[in-house]
């Protein structure tokens, strides 16, 4: 489905991947951990074609790509339907609101949203788009336990059939979603974990970055 | 409560301001005694009512305020497209870079002269105002397309949004409130230095022309009347642009 080979990205002297590979398979949800500075962002917007690489090669990247952005990025003069519609017919569009709920705020602005259902809209809008790839930067962040669970029910309700690959700093959130994770360290794969059980992946996870914790002296 | 009050100042302030500048002006008029060198206040608002029975007031004030909206109009139209393709083209920033401060430091005086030798009176008029306007449209214009982020930009981008949809249904809706803004304050600057020109190249129309006339004949009263005319038009575009501004805001804030 998406292949990553050799991946070279520089920024001016700073190297954030020098021979990166990574395959995504079809249909899979992969999660990507890392510190901050991993590059985990690059490499999604490396995907979406926003940001250009230095050397290696995307493989059947499809051509239409979802993405969630870390903020929404609704447009604040258009109302939750029109913002929609941007990206899908308005029946759809209608069809889609009524499914999450949110049928009677197809009128609104988005600064009259919750925090919350803003973010279902620009997930709403991702899905509506209908790409067979879905990226995600940290989808759930600032958000309250209750409506992390269920924005990510959510997702998941509007994500069968869909290739995902998200980037996150929650290991529950990866656990949670994903079928896989990888753990990124300074531009390489550090940890790659299929999610057989959520509970242990979780804890291998955990370990994992309880061990890099550096000790005061 | 506190709002109540802020609106009744708000109104207030501004008619205390305006009731002083008139008392100023009563008692130096008063004191100078010369209706030739300071005509009452009394005396110039009877000048003032008086315009609007004249004919030859009516034409020369359309014929600025024509010139103003030609000249304000590309002026505009050449900020923004300048300030488009600063944040566009590196090398195009850097041109413009270089020619804003020449076109701001230009002698206005004298560019209005040679203007006059090169070309006629009237050109004269529309192109220094443009040339003074242009710097100052193009500082808004680039703060008018900030507001069309970046974030915005690679949403787009993403979603593959058609052009025209962009431009019409999502960039122009999010800079056109500070655009209006910037087009009212603009607008003001522009038929204030219209007239200057219009004065300096001694146009055969125009509020310049007017005033020159008075002041060859010594029409002081006159003069002060079509001050307050030019005044009060400047006052009424940027308030009317403020106001539609405030109105494009409100209806998604």
């Amino acid at each position: 489905m998406l292949e990553i080979k050799n991946l070279k990205k520089n920024y001016g002297d700073l190297c954030v991947y020098e021979d990166f590979s990574l395959f995504v398979a079809d249909g899979e949800t992969l999660a990507v951990l890392g510190a901050s500075g991993a590059g985990k962002t690059t490499l999604l917007n490396i995907v979406a074609g926003i940001l250009p690489f230095d050397g290696g090669e995307l493989v059947d990247v499809p051509e239409k790509v979802s993405y969630i952005f870390q903020s929404d990025r609704l447009i604040k003069h258009m109302t939750v339907l029109e913002n929609l519609t941007l990206v899908a017919d308005e029946k759809r569009a209608k069809d889609y609101l009524l499914r999450a709920g949110l049928a009677d705020f197809a009128g609104e602005y988005p600064l009259h949203l919750s925090a919350g259902m803003s973010r279902r809209v620009a997930i709403l809008r991702a899905f509506l788009y209908d790409a067979p790839l879905v990226l995600m930067d940290e989808p759930f962040r600032n958000l309250d336990l209750a409506l992390k669970y269920e924005l990510m029910e959510f997702y998941k309700s509007l994500s069968e059939n869909k290739t995902a690959l998200f980037v996150t700093h929650d290991v529950t959130e990866a656990a949670y979603l994903a079928d896989r994770v990888i753990v990124l360290e300074k531009g390489r794969i550090a940890m790659d974990l299929a999610v057989k059980n959520r509970a242990n992946t979780e804890e291998t996870l955990k370990q994992y970055f309880f061990s890099k914790i550096k000790k005061p002296q | 409560m506190k709002n109540k009050a802020n609106k009744i100042l708000n109104i207030a302030v501004p008619l205390v301001t305006f009731f002083c500048i008139f008392a100023l002006w009563a008692a130096a008029a008063a004191i100078t005694d010369e209706e030739i060198i300071l005509p009452r206040p009394s005396s110039a608002l009877k000048e003032f009512f008086a315009l609007f029975a004249d004919k030859k007031f009516y034409r020369a004030y359309f014929t600025t305020l024509l010139r103003s909206l030609i000249a304000f109009v590309v002026s505009f139209a050449l900020a923004f497209a300048a300030a488009a393709g600063a944040r566009k083209s590196r090398n195009a920033a850097r041109v413009i870079g270089t020619l804003l401060p020449l076109v701001r430091a230009l002698p206005t005086v004298a560019v209005v002269l040679l203007l006059v030798l090169w070309t006629s009176s009237r050109t004269a008029a529309v192109v220094v105002t443009m040339l003074v306007v242009l710097p100052t449209l193009y500082t808004n214009a680039e703060s008018a397309l900030s507001a069309a982020d970046k974030e915005t930009a690679e949403m787009c981008r993403i979603y593959h949004i058609p052009v025209k949809t962009r431009v019409f249904k999502i960039y122009l809706p999010q800079i056109l409130p500070p655009a209006v803004v910037a087009a009212g304050a603009g607008f003001s600057l522009n038929l204030k230095l219209m007239v200057a020109a219009e004065v300096i190249a001694a146009t055969a129309e125009g509020m310049g022309t007017l005033l020159n006339l008075d002041k060859i004949y010594f029409e002081s009263a006159h003069m002060l009347a079509l001050v307050l005319v030019i005044v009060l038009t400047g006052i009424l575009v940027e308030s009317a642009a403020k106001g539609i501004a405030k109105a494009m805001v409100k209806k998604y804030a």
